[in-house]
């Protein structure tokens, strides 16, 4: 790689981490506009900062670790939106009918006789806190190694430890009250 | 006893779909970005790079401004400043002939 950011190896760095960027923005927003937009907030921070890259980290991390800070910062926003917009949202500014805002996420690259079971897990997934939702997803969906998350994390592996046992407890949990949703769909 | 049994089945059945639940991420595909991310991606970086310089700019034309102005009071301060003793001392002077009954006279 060269030392100065130019637009010849923001093309190589975009072409390599392309998919992992937006795969990792999908698994955190559950939304495919958002995840996009996401990615190119992304690349876009990766060309601003790309000459005060100091390699103490691989480039995947440093690459993971701003995709992860940026899905964060979205949710945040979202969140606060949300809970500012709460009262007119609840019914539909035309019909005046009750509004449910519940995930139906639908993965992609998921085989179609798992995407009902996945769809729980996402929606579980949502309900966790911000740490335990970013160590679950890099090591369950991302598959990446606990060092790494560490890493990307800015934390220790035993703090990773522990954060995937909590997300996992609070996961069969959650995914325990949607059990008998489950049963109703299946009749 | 039955009862009992049945009981455990439900929770087995229920553990067994958590657990499902749980692995049905298992083996997915990747999705693949948009072909046209680079270009999305230059042109926001293009756009974003323009707006900074306008912004700079704007507020090169504002920092400029107010130098004027702050330079026009310091010369106009100073320029007061300069005249004031010669004021005083004309003020003193007329104070203190009218406290001593003296008569405003001027000698050719």
């Amino acid at each position: 790689m060269n030392d100065k950011p130019n637009e010849y190896n923001l093309q190589q760095l975009v072409e390599t981490y392309k998919n992992l960027v937006f795969n990792t923005a999908l698994h955190f927003l559950q939304h495919r506009e958002e995840a996009e937009d996401i990615t190119q907030d992304v690349f876009v921070e990766v060309y601003q900062s790309l000459a005060k890259f100091k390699e103490q980290s691989s480039v995947s991390t440093w690459i993971y670790r701003i995709t992860v800070n940026k899905c964060l910062d979205h949710l945040r926003a979202k969140k606060r939106q949300k809970r500012f917009g709460f009262i007119t949202n609840l019914f539909h500014p035309e019909t005046g009918e009750i509004l449910h805002e519940i995930s139906h996420f639908d993965h992609p690259g998921i085989e179609l006789e798992k995407k009902e079971k996945a769809r729980f897990l996402f929606r579980a997934i949502e309900q966790l806190p911000e740490n335990q939702k970013t160590a679950f997803i890099l090591w369950h969906i991302e598959e990446l190694p606990q060092k790494e998350i560490a890493e990307i994390m800015q934390s220790s592996v035993k703090a990773v430890e522990s954060l995937l046992q909590r997300a996992k407890a609070n996961l069969r949990k959650e995914l325990e009250k949607h059990y008998p949703e489950r049963r109703n769909e299946q009749k | 006893m039955n009862k009992n049994k049945r009981l455990n089945t439900k929770q087995m059945e229920k553990e067994n779909w958590i657990n499902e639940v749980m692995q049905s991420t298992k083996g997915m595909n990747p999705v693949e970005a948009s072909p046209f991310l680079f270009e999305k991606i230059a042109f926001k970086i293009e756009q974003k790079e323009s707006d900074e310089m306008q912004e700079t700019s704007f507020f090169k034309t504002w920092a400029l401004a107010a130098t004027f102005v702050v330079t026009i009071n310091i010369v106009s301060f100073i320029y007061t400043q300069k005249d004031k003793p010669l004021q005083q001392k004309e003020q003193g002077y007329a104070a203190l002939s009218k406290e001593m009954g003296l008569t405003e006279t001027t000698n050719y």
